[in-house]
């Protein structure tokens, strides 16, 4: 092959220098993981003396024991059920939430502020605090379930579709101000409806979440499958922890392949 | 020609038309000292530009890329604000009049933009019902499941007059470029605007589906008596889809007057060169 040139144009190298900055956030960084490292007691001989009591555990654990199937299966509903509750009552709130904490659509800077304080209060708050809070103001079971599930997917969806809808093109909205669209005819006609499929995929997500997390919430009494394992293994019933544990499992596997498969078609 | 010529296009000039007096119809559009700079930059797009057209006449703002045809189209019905200057639509000041009145008076002009601005995601009817959201008010103009059946027919109808009534349960974004600017231009006579912006509506297609669109705009427009404002860099379009031209170069007027008498020497003061 020949080139119209001579000369050849200079390689570049491979790899580039890093600057001064880069290199000391480099060194930071590192100095900051062996920091936590150090701060929490990590320790081999530690772990490798708990292997033992690791194996006898999980020993007892097989095989599980589905003798409880029926209460199991109803628990599991009821886990279920709290995540769709939850998740769906976030989303409906979220839904003015985002348009209001969305650069470009909030009508007023104190409006945008606001709202993003609230999303980013309800992702700050650990969702097991949630349910200890609404444990004590609406009492046991699985209604405070809900509401923790509904505030921890508010700081989830909220953040997620305000991006979206700071995403959306330009263009359409620009069309419609032309015709003298009002500010709310503007976002229901050309705003939502093309962040429509990023939102879905959020909620979608936001629910995969809920039902990871109703699990744990039976924990401190707010309903779910999480109180009959927390049952479980107060009594060292591990057979019937590990059939829950499976039965949990399924049931997050299940949700995820079925979310999954609706965002891949959506998307 | 009868055009004026100012190559200098930060002089003073003297408007191609006579003032209106009392009883007489005030113009479609009139401009004086528009100066328009975006932030963040220092050069003005838009340099104390005067200029007017008169109701039922159709012009052309001729000019090459960067010169401020978009800008200035834009400016008049405030999709951006200006630096300075004046605008009236109808005798009706823009600059200064409440977001009331400028909803009403966005209302009563179509635009129809380069890239026709749909809803990619909706129906072309429910695009088209979208031109009637002043007009009606409420979301019942929002989407077609919603519109009661007499704005449905009237967005058909506008729909059929554009060539397009078999293609109104499509998504906006299966439709071609061309097909996509008729539907804008639908949208825009459900407006049943006074006046008619458009911003290079042929710039993005084809030329055969240029012809079609600017063939259809100009002719709609003239059945419905409105008058037409749109911009192009192309002569040809001008000489044949305008009265008369308004001539941009680097945000300043530098000619005007009728497209038949548009001569080698307005066109090296547009372009710099004979295009």
């Amino acid at each position: 092959m020949s080139t119209s040139s001579g000369s050849m144009p200079e390689r570049p190298g491979r790899f580039q220098r890093p600057s001064l900055p880069m290199l000391f956030s480099a060194v930071a960084f590192a100095g900051v993981v062996v920091w936590s490292f150090d701060g929490v007691d990590l320790s081999l001989s530690t772990f490798a003396e708990g292997l033992p009591q690791m194996g006898r555990v999980l020993g007892e654990m097989v095989p599980p024991d589905f003798s409880r199937a029926g209460s199991i299966g109803g628990k599991l509903l009821e886990t279920f059920q709290m995540a769709v509750a939850g998740t769906v009552l976030a989303v409906l709130l979220s839904l003015p939430i985002a348009v209001f904490a969305a650069r470009g659509q909030s009508p007023h800077p104190l409006l945008y502020h606001l709202s993003r304080a609230v999303v980013t209060f309800c992702r700050t708050v650990p969702d097991l605090i949630w349910a200890i809070f609404f444990v004590v103001t609406v009492g046991l079971g699985p209604f405070a379930g809900v509401l923790a599930l509904m505030m921890e997917a508010i700081g989830f969806c909220g953040r997620f579709f305000a991006e979206a809808i700071e995403e959306v093109e330009e263009g359409p909205q620009e069309g419609l101000r032309a015709v003298g669209a009002s500010r709310m005819g503007i976002v229901v006609c050309t705003v939502l409806p093309a962040a429509l499929p990023s939102m879905v995929a959020s909620s979608l997500f936001a629910l995969e979440k809920a039902v990871r997390s109703s699990v744990v919430l039976g924990l401190v009494g707010a309903g779910g499958i999480g109180v009959e394992l927390t049952t479980a293994m107060d009594m060292y019933e591990y057979q019937t922890a590990s059939a829950i544990i499976l039965a949990i499992f399924a049931m997050i596997m299940v949700v995820e392949r079925l979310s999954a498969m609706v965002r891949a078609r959506i998307m | 020609m009868s055009a004026q010529v100012m190559n200098d296009p930060g002089t003073v000039h003297e408007l191609g038309s006579v003032r209106h007096g009392r009883g007489e119809q005030p113009p479609a559009v009139r401009v004086e000292g528009l100066r328009k700079c975006y932030p963040g930059e220092t050069r003005y797009c838009l340099r104390d530009v005067d200029c007017e057209v008169r109701t039922g006449e159709r012009v052309v703002l001729l000019g090459s890329n960067g010169s401020g045809k978009s800008t200035l189209l834009r400016c008049l019905v405030r999709l951006i604000d200006c630096n300075g200057g004046s605008i009236q639509l109808f005798g009706e000041d823009v600059l200064t009049c409440p977001s009331a009145g400028l909803r009403d008076l966005r209302a009563s002009t179509g635009f129809v933009f380069q890239k026709h601005n749909l809803v990619a995601r909706l129906s072309v009817l429910t695009n088209v019902l979208h031109g009637a959201q002043s007009r009606c008010g409420g979301p019942q103009s929002w989407f077609q499941a919603w519109a009661p059946n007499w704005l449905r027919d009237e967005a058909m109808e506008c729909l059929t007059r554009v060539g397009m009534q078999d293609f109104a349960d499509r998504r906006a974004d299966r439709l071609s470029g061309g097909q996509s600017q008729r539907v804008a231009i639908a949208r825009s006579l459900m407006q049943r605007p006074r006046l008619m912006l458009a911003d290079e509506p042929a710039a993005s297609l084809d030329p055969a589906s240029g012809e079609e669109v600017m063939s259809l705009l100009t002719t709609l427009m003239r059945e419905e008596g409105t008058t037409v404002l749109f911009s192009s860099h192309d002569v040809d379009h001008a000489r044949r889809y305008a009265d008369r031209m308004i001539g941009l170069r680097d945000g300043g007027v530098v000619c005007q007057g009728p497209v038949t008498g548009v001569s080698e020497d307005d066109l090296s003061a547009l372009y710099g060169q004979v295009a």
